[in-house]
């Protein structure tokens, strides 16, 4: 290769196009420094009073409470999830954490019914911040009646 | 003294590395219980302020014994950037500390190395292996343990074992959707960088023959040294063969998975079809007729068959269906790598990476059953038609069709990629003239008959099959539009798609090595394997994120991360034999982890 050809310059041109391609995607798109939702570090606690049984079809509340060491950060909600079974039978609903760190929110089992008359629940609780989780949890493990 | 500083240069380049990610703030999305989670990649010992500080006097402790070594100018340089991190460190300004702590680490080593060869990088690298190995071996000892114990979340315990692992890795998790696209792209930029050719008897020239020259000779031993690592190939196969049928039952044992919910999203379509054709269908036979109407009747038809025999029901059947198609997905992606490099080990290890790696955790997320069993014929397929091309077999060709139809029935999109493979190959085999004839016909009628099946299926018969799914798809799923927004769409894919199952670097840095090694060593076995991926780059590129997905999971990415990683092995055995042992057992660790990590969270 003594000198640049036609088919060099095209090749440079296109070698520099696709690195610059994927140099955005590595340090813009796909950078963890840009999540811009992340958290941070929460020094909280979560605690949380369950029903000890739940009943197929009728509404029940969790209420709970977010200890935290430093100033309560804002906009955090608070979701929970049941799941029986399968995924077909889940529920999911969510509120916001009051500034002094309590939350209360209502489920109802209202999923397709299952042919048993008592099945395992999971029930998890999540503080969310905006969309993503900020890894805060607490989860436990119940019995839903299913009346006849 | 020397010793000392090899140990210790390991030692502070990953724990001043560990907690530079701690001061930066760096963030990663994890799978936590089926929960996409945001979370900072900080990890503390003791407390922020006495991990830096033994880091730092690490660090002083490096330079001082190179400076009594070397007794130059640079080495007391060291010296001086020792101090400045305890300096910081006194001053609070923790990541600053870290961060030049860091840099001590890495400037020894290339000074002491590369520079002053005071101490040999193949010792360096020995214990830096073992280091991350015994990283690695806690890890898996730490799933373990939550395992046998169970009940809490591993990652809300103050500092579980496993953290340190899995907080390496998903600090490379940036480079995934990069590495993954880099691939994906690869034939063509090989082309485009061609005519880009250094300058005949310049040093990167030279490099660039001698890397050529040692993959060719590498690819040519392999099949004299298929019985080198023998423990290491049985063991390897062992696992692939057994882990994932652990795996299976483990996803439903009360310690994982305490209200036993169904894991595969896509399992319960299979079974609530199932229900529904059973409900509606008058006799055997219209169930039947239903059943070819689908575009996955032998996986479901097995799915039935299997609940039929053993008298349980379908959602049963198909929760513990993957104990049967991953071990048959290794044994025909077994016979295919072997086919291919003629090495066992290389066989073993493609078996391990696909039973451990991506495309077994997104199988178990999306519970991608007909997927799983459609790419075990391709595999099947593909082998088979090879041997017949290489025995001019007529018997074998028709087996090998017979396999391929098999793999459209069980699932229309692995046979697309197959069938788009063997096109493109028969197109580059015709423009390379010197190539016989009859390797053409063979690939010919192994397309003729296939097509016509398909023809034959969807457009005689009116069923659904792989040309109706490729026209719905490429006429509503595929646009310019998200080849305009790939990034924001791929690193969805990355870290969010079944969980994030395809988050994992690893795999696409020795897939990328592999790619390079397949197109230096050209055979037609390994062009058809790199048209393959060549197919799928369309839909990568213009798909959104579940396609890029798939794509992903129907590419045989894991016998070119194979093909990459024994290669690395090759090099190292003729540099340290220790070194090639400890990768082994790195590479095992690494991958198992992965697979525990994904399988303990993967339920609510």
């Amino acid at each position: 290769m003594d000198s640049l050809g036609f088919k060099q310059i095209l090749s440079i041109m296109l070698v520099n196009l696709i690195a610059l391609w994927l140099t955005y995607g590595y340090l813009v798109a796909a950078n963890p420094l840009t999540i811009k939702e992340a958290p941070g570090k929460l020094n909280c606690k979560l605690s949380v009073d369950y029903p000890d049984m739940i009943v197929y079809g009728v509404k029940f509340g969790i209420s709970g409470r977010l200890i935290c060491e430093d100033k309560m950060p804002h906009q955090l909600m608070a979701q929970a999830l049941l799941v029986c079974g399968d995924v077909h039978m889940l529920t999911v609903n969510t509120t916001i954490v009051r500034d002094d760190g309590t939350f209360k929110v209502y489920l109802e089992p209202s999923f397709p019914k299952p042919h048993t008359n008592n099945i395992q629940c999971g029930l998890t609780v999540h503080v969310i911040s905006k969309t993503v989780s900020t890894g805060l949890m607490d989860k436990k493990t119940l019995t839903m009646i299913v009346p006849s | 003294m020397r010793k000392i500083i090899e140990i210790l240069l390991p030692i502070l380049i990953v724990f001043s590395y560990l907690k530079v990610l701690s001061f930066s703030g760096v963030t990663s999305i994890l799978m936590i219980r089926r929960w996409s989670i945001a979370k900072p990649l900080s990890i503390v010992f003791i407390n922020d302020f006495i991990d830096c500080l033994a880091i730092a006097f690490i660090a002083l402790t490096i330079s001082i014994l190179l400076a009594y070594e070397c007794r130059k100018y640079p080495s007391f340089l060291l010296i001086l950037a020792s101090a400045i991190s305890i300096i910081f460190l006194a001053s609070s300004l923790y990541f600053c500390s870290a961060l030049t702590s860091l840099f001590v680490g890495l400037f020894s080593t290339i000074y002491a190395a590369s520079l002053k060869k005071e101490i040999r990088l193949s010792h360096l690298a020995r214990y830096l292996f073992s280091l991350l190995l015994l990283i690695e071996a806690v890890g898996v000892i730490g799933w373990l343990l939550y395992l046998l114990h169970g009940g809490i979340n591993p990652y809300m315990e103050p500092l579980p074992l496993q953290d340190l692992e899995t907080k390496i890795i998903y600090s490379f998790s940036p480079l995934t959707p990069v590495l993954a696209t880099l691939f994906m792209l690869s034939i063509p930029l090989f082309i485009i960088v061609k005519p880009l050719r250094p300058i005949e008897g310049s040093r990167p020239a030279e490099l660039l023959n001698r890397f050529k020259a040692f993959t060719k000779n590498a690819v040519s031993n392999l099949s004299r040294h298929s019985e080198k690592y023998g423990v290491w190939s049985r063991i390897f196969l062992f696992s692939a063969l057994i882990i994932p049928v652990l795996a299976t039952f483990l996803l439903y044992t009360p310690a994982v998975n305490p209200s036993n919910m169904v894991i595969g999203v896509d399992i319960l379509y299979y079974v609530d079809f199932l229900r529904d054709l059973q409900g509606s269908s008058q006799n055997g036979l219209e169930f039947l007729y239903k059943v070819f109407s689908s575009d996955r009747s032998l996986t479901l038809l097995i799915i039935y068959s299997i609940s039929r025999l053993f008298a349980i029901d379908f959602r049963l059947a198909s929760i513990y269906l993957p104990a049967i198609l991953s071990p048959f997905l290794i044994l025909s992606l077994y016979y295919l790598t072997l086919n291919l490099f003629r090495n066992k080990l290389c066989a073993s290890i493609a078996c391990f990476l696909a039973a451990t790696g991506p495309f077994t955790t997104a199988s178990f997320y999306g519970g991608f059953l007909a997927n799983w069993l459609g790419l075990s014929l391709t595999y099947l397929s593909l082998n088979i038609m090879m041997k017949s091309i290489e025995q001019y077999s007529m018997k074998a060709l028709l087996l090998s069709i017979l396999l391929s139809i098999l793999s459209h029935l069980a699932h229309p999109v692995p046979w697309s990629f197959l069938m788009a493979a063997i096109t493109l190959t028969a197109l580059l085999v015709t423009a390379q003239r010197n190539t016989g004839r009859g390797i053409l016909k063979f690939l010919a009628a192994f397309i003729a008959v296939n097509i016509l099946y398909d023809f034959i299926k969807t457009r005689i018969l009116k069923f659904t099959g792989a040309t109706v799914v490729a026209e719905s798809i490429v006429s509503t799923e595929l646009s310019f539009a998200n080849l305009v927004n790939f990034w924001p769409i791929n690193v969805f894919m990355a870290y969010f798609h079944v969980g994030g199952a395809f988050n994992f670097p690893p795999t696409y840095i020795f897939a990328l090595l592999g790619m390079a090694v397949f197109s230096i060593a050209r055979f037609l076995k390994f062009d058809i394997l790199r048209m393959w991926v060549l197919a799928g780059l369309p839909l990568y590129l213009l798909g959104p994120d579940y396609v890029q997905a798939r794509t992903l999971q129907n590419i045989p990415i894991d016998i070119f991360a194979s093909g990459g990683l024994v290669m690395v092995l090759e090099y190292l055995s003729l540099k340290d034999k220790i070194l090639s042992a400890l990768l082994l057992i790195f590479i095992y660790l690494l991958y198992l982890n992965n697979l525990l990590r994904f399988i303990v969270n993967l339920p609510f």
